[in-house]
């Protein structure tokens, strides 16, 4: 008798004559991904899971709205000339920046409600569910899968704000920029846009695995979304210390924007509070999820 | 009306008994040390605390508490205990809505007692401020009871993120656009009856509308509340709820 | 006499998915037992008698009365499929609350309470907060407050789920008494065996269509394209088999060990007239008499089979 073999994977290739095939088990040989797909993975899932649900198509209905507002009113203020940056030294600079900081404000609002929907509740449902065990019994990493969550809580929010940025960016080249300077302004964008997308996400997700309780979750992040922005604006008018509204977890990318035009009006140490406050609420809202997804009660292998 | 009080005694022992009920509490003195804060530094307690307690911290107490807790009460079916008793549908709902409504009043009246004493302490409050404030709380927790009760019978599934993005619209997105629709803003009604300036607490890019008039804001904000709750009274009755 | 529960040609679709369809039936007093397997529409066919869902088509009457409407909830106590309460409170408290939705003042409500949860075995935890109950208490608890206010029907939606032996003979037990005090109980399971001990009144739910209702015998007697079998052990099988054989009410038999035969039938009365006959006639003895075939399981796989044939 001929020697067992197992199948072969290429079923196509004749069996030679004389063989018997063993029907035991065989571990898979083929390919597989790798372990940095994972979180592509995760996200992947979660969008397709997102667009089916009727909150997140209004959602997505209501950032094309203001989308196409923006893009309305800023192409008619652009078009008429001195209607915009009259008392800037630059007025297509001026613009330029309006660019940026309406695809940051005008879709704060939509953006917001996308993550609080779509990813300031996700790990708690998924604590509560107990879905962790579905996916630390693969060949999931904790990062991972945080990284998956971030950016399917955040991915709709940024496709939102990137879209807003694209369509204004292209309305400035039509009306006088050059695609030099846009290309600059399109880059600083797009990494502002990237930022507070990021932040939110990652503040989301850190919020969202201190409890069970999605709504709660959800309640927590809201709570720190507008209240560190309303105490941050509230005490720098009080106190006419600029830089405390640049510490909120909106104003520190709005900040930032703003030092790009040069209106920030922050200066010296001061400067850097934006980019350390943007730092901060990322560092926070990734060691809040950290600490908490590393220490599930799950069998690790 | 036996049944409403029943159900309205179970609500506040429910919220009493749940741990997050007095986390969240906090937040309702969050305005108070802040205001009082600002107010030694010369600042003003009431122009910092008031908005940060009407538009931030009643909101967001509101809305776990009261949404969060109703909309599992229907998404997990436990309402089908209340709805198989010989008692009209829309009444466990105002049941809900009347301790609901005490449990938030309780909570806010306190933090705005707190920060009128911090005002007066640091500033040159009138005594009418005093109970100014406490008395409008009681109007906001009554207008917040009735939207997240509205929404929970509404969207049980999501009434947090729901209820959140109401307020976020009439709050936030419609009144910063455009001044006329700051009039549906209930924190700006609220803040008319506590005696704030409202122009603190909008952050309006089209400037903002002229203050109502004490009637105007008792109109809205008694509207802020029955319309959602009469919605939500209407789902309960019409809708299946397996 | 009015019937306690009314169904007329109900359906009820859930968007595209049926969950009841064109069911009609009638139910009397005494314990009634809910079959059919997961999906087919049994926590359907309870809700819309509690007005949960609405029917899509047709009515359905309790006590005469078209549901949904309010009052008949004084009469009528529902135990859900679900395992979820009021978690913060005690059973005391959440049994005590609904005594007082259902009419009762607090004193009077609280002393039902505690009586009917002592009832259910629960004297040791009346003051335990929901939350900390293990699903046997939880199902004690849901019959508790669907029998606090003293209905004259109960409806109960799988109310052995999760229940060790012990617990479900317990409420067992408290079901059988239930029907004993003359009230209506209608029990939904798809444990066959556990239905079979409380009751013989069956209603038989398949994919959303009323399959069969009454008694389990005379549905027996009904399903005459099956055939029926009896398992007899006796002294000499192959001279009693030889002799039933030639029996006309007699389709086949067969021979399973040293002292077993198996007869099949499509007249099981004619049948078993005439083996004491057969076997006095041949000096055989038998030993003993049963048929697998006269148990609900039996039944349900009769019907549920030949639905789905039909199918």
């Amino acid at each position: 008798m001929s020697a067992m073999v197992p199948p072969p994977n290429d079923r196509s290739a004749a069996a030679p004559r004389g063989e018997v095939h063993s029907l035991s088990y065989s571990r898979y040989a083929g390919p597989r991904r790798p372990r940095s797909a994972v979180p592509w993975v995760v996200a992947r899932y979660a969008w397709r899971v997102q667009l089916r649900q009727r909150g997140v198509k209004v959602l997505l209905l209501l950032g094309g709205g203001v989308l196409a507002i923006s893009g309305a009113v800023l192409g008619f203020a652009w078009s008429v000339p001195g209607m915009t940056g009259g008392g800037e030294a630059d007025p297509v600079r001026a613009a330029e920046a309006q660019a940026i900081a309406s695809s940051l404000e005008a879709q704060f609002i939509p953006g917001f409600l996308l993550v609080l929907w779509c990813g300031a509740g996700a790990v708690a449902a998924d604590l509560n569910a107990g879905a962790f065990q579905f996916h630390f019994a693969r060949p999931v990493s904790a990062q991972g899968y945080l990284v998956g969550r971030v950016l399917s809580g955040a991915g709709l929010a940024f496709a939102l704000s990137f879209a807003t940025l694209a369509v204004l960016c292209a309305e400035r080249l039509a009306f006088g920029s050059t695609p030099l300077r846009m290309a600059l302004t399109f880059a600083v964008g797009a990494a502002l846009v990237t930022a507070r997308a990021t932040l939110l996400g990652v503040v989301a997700a850190g919020l969202s695995s201190l409890t069970r309780r999605k709504g709660l979750a959800q309640a927590m992040f809201a709570a720190v979304v507008f209240a560190s922005s309303f105490v941050t604006r509230i005490v720098a008018a009080a106190s006419d210390k600029p830089w405390v509204r640049a510490l909120g977890l909106s104003g520190c990318v709005d900040a930032r924007a703003a030092q790009w035009h040069g209106t920030a009006g922050l200066h010296g140490a001061l400067a850097a509070v934006p980019l350390l406050a943007c730092i901060g609420w990322g560092v926070v809202g990734a060691a809040l999820a950290w600490w908490r997804v590393s220490r599930a009660e799950v069998m690790r292998g | 009306m036996s049944a409403v009080l029943a159900v309205a005694k179970v609500s506040l022992l429910r919220a009493v008994r749940r741990p997050s009920t007095w986390w969240l509490s906090a937040l309702a003195f969050v305005p108070a040390l802040l205001g009082g804060w600002m107010g030694a530094l010369g600042h003003g307690a009431m122009s910092v605390g008031a908005p940060l307690l009407i538009d931030v911290a009643a909101p967001l107490l509101a809305v776990p508490w009261v949404a969060g807790a109703l909309g599992e009460v229907f998404e997990r079916r436990v309402a089908v205990y209340w709805f198989t008793r010989p008692v009209p549908r829309w009444a466990p709902l105002l049941g809900e809505w009347l301790g609901a409504t005490a449990a938030l009043s309780l909570v806010l009246v306190l933090g705005g007692a707190m920060l009128a004493v911090a005002d007066a302490l640091t500033g040159s409050a009138t005594i009418g401020s005093l109970f100014r404030l406490p008395a409008a709380m009681i109007t906001e927790a009554a207008a917040l009871a009735g939207l997240c009760i509205g929404v929970a019978a509404l969207a049980p599934k999501h009434p947090v993120s729901v209820s959140i993005a109401v307020l976020a619209v009439t709050e936030a997105a419609l009144p910063g656009l455009w001044a006329p629709m700051q009039s549906i803003s209930l924190s700006r009604q609220v803040g008319t009856l506590a005696g704030v300036d409202p122009g603190a607490s909008i952050g309006s890019l089209a400037g903002t509308a002229p203050s109502p008039s004490t009637l105007t804001a008792a109109l809205v904000i008694a509207l802020f509340c029955a319309v959602p709750m009469g919605l939500g009274a209407r789902a309960v009755i019409d809708r299946d709820l397996g | 006499m009015t019937p306690v529960i009314e169904f007329a040609g109900v359906s009820k679709w859930y968007g595209p998915v049926l969950g009841l369809r064109d069911v009609s039936l009638r139910l009397a007093p005494g314990i009634t037992g809910l079959l059919g397997p997961n999906g087919a529409g049994k926590s359907t066919l309870l809700k819309c008698m509690t007005g949960e869902v609405r029917p899509s088509r047709g009515e359905v009457r309790l006590f005469g009365r078209v549901v949904p409407y309010d009052d008949v909830f004084r009469r009528v106590g529902y135990a859900p499929e679900i395992e979820t309460f009021f978690e913060e409170l005690t059973a005391r408290e959440f049994v005590t609350h609904l005594a007082v939705l259902a009419g009762y003042d607090g004193a009077e409500a609280a002393r039902r309470a505690e009586a009917v949860l002592i009832r259910v075995g629960l004297a040791q935890a009346l003051d335990r907060p929901l939350a900390t109950y293990s699903k046997g208490m939880r199902q004690r608890t849901k019959l508790a407050q669907a029998m606090v206010h003293d209905p004259e029907l109960i409806l109960l939606d799988e109310p052995m789920t999760g229940l060790d032996p012990l617990a479900r003979a317990q409420i067992v037990t408290l079901i059988q008494s239930l029907g004993a005090e003359g009230r209506t109980v209608l029990v939904s399971s798809h444990i066959l065996d556990e239905v079979e001990t409380m009751t013989r009144e069956i209603v038989v739910l398949y994919q959303g269509q009323l399959l069969a209702q009454g008694n389990l015998h005379a549905i027996r007697d009904l399903i005459d394209r099956h055939p029926h079998h009896i398992v007899l052990t006796a002294s000499d099988p192959r001279a009693l088999g030889a002799a039933l054989a030639r029996l006309e009410c007699v389709t086949a038999v067969r021979f399973d060990g040293a002292d077993r035969l198996e007869v099949e039938t499509r007249a099981p009365d004619a049948c078993y007239a005439a083996i004491p006959r057969v076997a006095t006639e041949t000096g055989v003895k038998v030993r003993s008499l049963t048929s697998p075939d006269d148990n609900l399981s039996a039944v349900f796989r009769y019907l549920t089979t030949g639905a789905r044939g039909a199918a």
